[in-house]
């Protein structure tokens, strides 16, 4: 594979402009599919993406790209790559849901399992009403609907 | 709405494929729009003997339970098939990825082979099966269906406690690439 030096401008929902490395915006599956579509402009607006979360969802690519490139030593970086997106997932619930809709609007995989897998890992340990109440979820069921949603998961239900 | 509740349903689905199916079952009572996403998570990952039963102010594994828990337990295991039953019929034909299952030798062979079947009909790629034998007792000797031993999609097979099929001659699994089988102590 030539290795491009060709840099390619992410316009952010605000009309912001951030010029990344070709490699850094095909870590964006949506925009390697332009760009292999024949797509040849250098400006690629991300309509649906604000500054903000789309200058963490570059961050997140840039690192990606860094360490995939480099050679050798590769248990270690492979550690540090974890460390990075721990530290990089760690985020308020908001900005969380922002990146997981960016990442899945993007195709950016990696990024989407690690939004998804920290959803996960905090309504792990949660009862039902838990969840709904750091979410903010109104249970619409009637008691009557939600006793046979109980019902029907019973065995999952028990403590 | 809120955000979580906002979220495509395939993202909400991925969100559950981390979480043991017991405890994604458990989001189906969060609201309507979270009542039947089960249905559309290509995995599946249930521990039979996970539950801790309560009693006297005791706490005791089911299991190890004794006969004085035999009651809870028997009604233990019937939920437990009910809700494995009701997990699969919602999810239909939907195809399946990676099946994790884990129980003990009290659950009858006929419903075993019923749920192996399901998922490898349904193309799952990576299978584990883990039989554990809750009292010792060497009489139990979980065959596997014969379908098992004839599947186009299987890539990782892991099996712990069960027997190998005698007749396992017909054998096609031809993208097989990995393959465990009892994994701990056995004869």
């Amino acid at each position: 594979m030539s290795e491009s030096n060709k840099k390619i401008s992410l316009i952010s929902s605000e009309g912001e402009a951030f010029e990344v490395s070709e490699a850094v915006a095909r870590e964006f599956e949506i925009v390697a599919h332009m760009l292999e579509d024949g797509c040849s402009g250098s400006s690629i607006p991300i309509t649906t993406v604000d500054s903000n979360i789309l200058g963490k969802v570059i961050e997140y690519c840039t690192k990606h790209v860094e360490v995939g490139n480099v050679e050798g030593n590769s248990e270690k970086a492979e550690k540090d790559l974890e460390e990075f997106d721990k530290r990089f997932i760690a985020v308020e619930m908001n900005t969380l849901f922002s990146l997981i809709l960016a990442a899945n609007y993007l195709n950016v995989k990696g990024l989407l399992n690690i939004g998804c897998q920290k959803v996960a890992d905090t309504i792990k340990d949660m009862k039902p009403e838990e969840v709904r109440s750091i979410f903010n979820i109104e249970n619409d069921y009637t008691p009557a609907e939600e006793e046979v949603v109980r019902k029907e998961n019973e065995w999952a239900f028990q403590p | 709405m809120d955000r979580i509740s906002g979220l495509p349903n395939e993202v909400r689905c991925h969100i559950l494929s981390f979480l043991p199916t017991n405890l994604a079952a458990l989001t189906s009572v969060l609201s309507t729009r979270w009542r039947n996403l089960l249905a559309f998570v290509p995995n599946l990952n249930i521990t039979s003997h996970n539950k801790i039963v309560q009693l006297d102010g005791f706490s005791y594994y089911v299991l190890y339970c004794d006969i004085c828990i035999r009651g809870i337990y028997v009604g233990t295991m019937r939920s437990f098939r009910g809700f494995i039953d009701r997990v699969l019929a919602l999810q239909g034909d939907s195809s399946i990825k990676k099946v994790f299952l884990k129980c003990i030798n009290h659950i009858h062979p006929d419903h075993l082979d019923r749920w192996i079947c399901n998922v490898l009909r349904r193309g799952v790629l990576d299978l584990e099966i883990f039989i554990d034998d809750a009292d010792g007792d060497d009489d139990f000797n979980y065959l596997l269906p014969q379908e098992m031993f004839v599947s186009r999609t299987l890539v990782k097979l892991k099996l712990g406690n069960v027997e190998w099929w005698p007749g396992a001659e017909g054998t096609f699994l031809p993208k097989l690439k990995t393959l465990v089988v009892n994994v701990w102590g056995c004869s």
